[in-house]
């Protein structure tokens, strides 16, 4: 008898832990980086398809009705195909679509994605990349501490991120940057170890332009920095040519330092959104700014008051014609 | 004896058409679907892509539920395609399919559809881990 009980419970056990025999198939609807152990790349599919591999990787994935969705950047997997720049963090349509509700990429700093923004949505290409200017969703915040873990994923991937002019940033963005204004705070690109420079790009002598020099994630970089002065917070001193910066002296509009991967670079303080009032170009081209030589038209009267105003949304003290007028007032 | 020469020619004889080297038949028009893009005219928009399609011929017995299909391979990655006469045969298919692919346990594996025109790709050797064939495919077959 007790052989028998014997007998039946191993064969239960044995039924229990017997492999299934039928292979799990995942289902991917987006292009993806493959897994190591599947050879590697990146599969360029990009409609839903099916694979016998699970993510290597599920901080770079959302996961939602059975279907992975690839938010990260594809560029440290192989991927050569269109690319687009982008910086910090922007609602992802394509992802929304699929899934039926809001999907964000939570990659701070510089980063490419394969897909352009959609015309209707609140994106604006400004310094060589895409910012998104519009305003996040209480839902990205709630779900930023859960999937912010994906700039950890990228904290050791070694590639060339894209270099972005941050001088020439959506007015939105850089007024609130150079002002210090309600709901964004500016870092500096910190974090990683001791770097230095490969090429850095010199600065340039007119209005800002795009600079095509790429930048590499915990190796030499060349990160472009803010040009406005002042009213930076750099990560508690940890950068170098910080010192140049706060010490006065014009800053370098490229400062160098690693990647932007530890802290972001613009963060957007919850429930705030910067007045549109306070907008103004983080650093004005001397054209623009400079006295026109001819005399002002008769229907530019009021003119001569906007300077007034200029010191208070100005915090550069400017020893220009500005300047002069003020002290003569 | 006679007997005897008869039992072995005449299944020689039956057989020895059958050796004769395949050519591909055109199916007859009637075969078709109408309103949906035909088999041969996916294959065609394959070739104008710069794709290769090889070996197709009409599977027979034709799956359930399909009214028409094909199999071949399009640069060496198994390719079928099928056309129905309604939605619920395509969808109860598609379902199928799939179910396959985990019974084999398929690398990649894609189907989707244009009309009541199925493309089912399956990459059961990891041939293609980039997948860039099957989108190229995909992308025409999106196109007709």
């Amino acid at each position: 008898m007790h052989k028998v009980a014997g007998l039946l419970v191993g064969l239960f056990a044995l039924a229990a832990f017997a492999p299934v025999a039928e292979a799990h198939q995942v289902e991917y609807v987006s292009p993806h980086p493959v897994p190591h152990k599947y050879g590697g790349g990146f599969c360029y599919i990009n409609v839903q398809h099916t694979h016998n591999y699970l993510p290597g990787d599920a901080r770079m994935y959302r996961h939602a009705h059975g279907h992975y969705y690839f938010v990260g950047d594809p560029t440290p997997f192989g991927y050569d195909g269109p690319r687009y720049a982008y910086y910090g963090a922007h609602p992802v349509r394509e992802a929304e679509l699929r899934f039926g509700h809001p999907v964000f990429c939570y990659i701070k700093g510089p980063h490419y994605h394969w897909y352009q923004p959609p015309a209707q949505a609140h994106f604006q290409l400004s310094g060589g990349a895409y910012w998104y200017v519009g305003t996040f969703p209480q839902v990205y915040y709630d779900d930023r501490p859960r999937y912010a873990v994906i700039n950890e994923a990228y904290a050791s991937a070694v590639y060339t991120r894209p270099v972005v002019d941050v001088a020439v940033a959506p007015p939105i963005v850089a007024a609130s940057i150079s002002l210090g204004g309600p709901g964004w705070r500016a870092h500096a690109v910190v974090g990683g170890p001791p770097v230095h420079v490969v090429a850095p790009p010199p600065p340039p002598p007119g209005p800002p332009v795009q600079i095509g020099v790429g930048i590499t994630v915990g190796g030499p970089v060349g990160v472009p920095a803010p040009a406005p002065p002042g009213h930076f917070h750099y990560d508690h001193g940890r950068h170098l040519g910080l010192h140049k910066h706060r010490h006065g002296g014009r800053p370098s509009r490229f400062i160098l330092g690693p990647a932007p991967i530890k802290a972001p670079l613009l963060e957007h303080r919850r429930g705030h959104q910067p007045p549109l009032r306070s907008v103004r170009a983080p650093r004005p081209a001397p054209h623009r700014t400079a006295p026109a030589p001819r005399p002002a038209p008769p229907r530019a009267a009021p003119m001569p008051r906007a300077p007034a105003r200029m010191p208070r949304l100005a915090p550069t003290p400017a020893r220009g014609r500005n300047g002069d007028r003020g002290r003569r007032r | 004896m006679r007997t005897l020469f008869l039992v072995i020619a005449l299944p020689l004889l039956v057989a020895l058409p059958s050796c004769r080297k395949k050519q591909p038949v055109p199916p007859p028009a009637s075969v078709h679907v109408p309103g949906t893009p035909h088999t041969d005219e996916v294959l065609t928009a394959f070739r104008n892509a710069g794709l290769t399609p090889d070996g197709f011929a009409a599977v027979k017995p034709i799956p359930a539920h399909a009214t028409y299909c094909e199999h071949g391979k399009v640069n060496a990655i198994d390719t079928t395609l099928c056309e129905y006469r309604d939605d619920q045969a395509l969808d109860k298919a598609v379902q199928e399919i799939k179910a396959g692919w985990a019974r084999i346990d398929a690398h990649t594996g894609v189907v989707v559809r244009a009309k009541r025109t199925l493309l089912a790709v399956v990459d059961r050797e990891r041939r293609e881990p980039s997948g860039k064939t099957i989108n190229q495919m995909l992308n025409v077959f999106s196109g007709l």
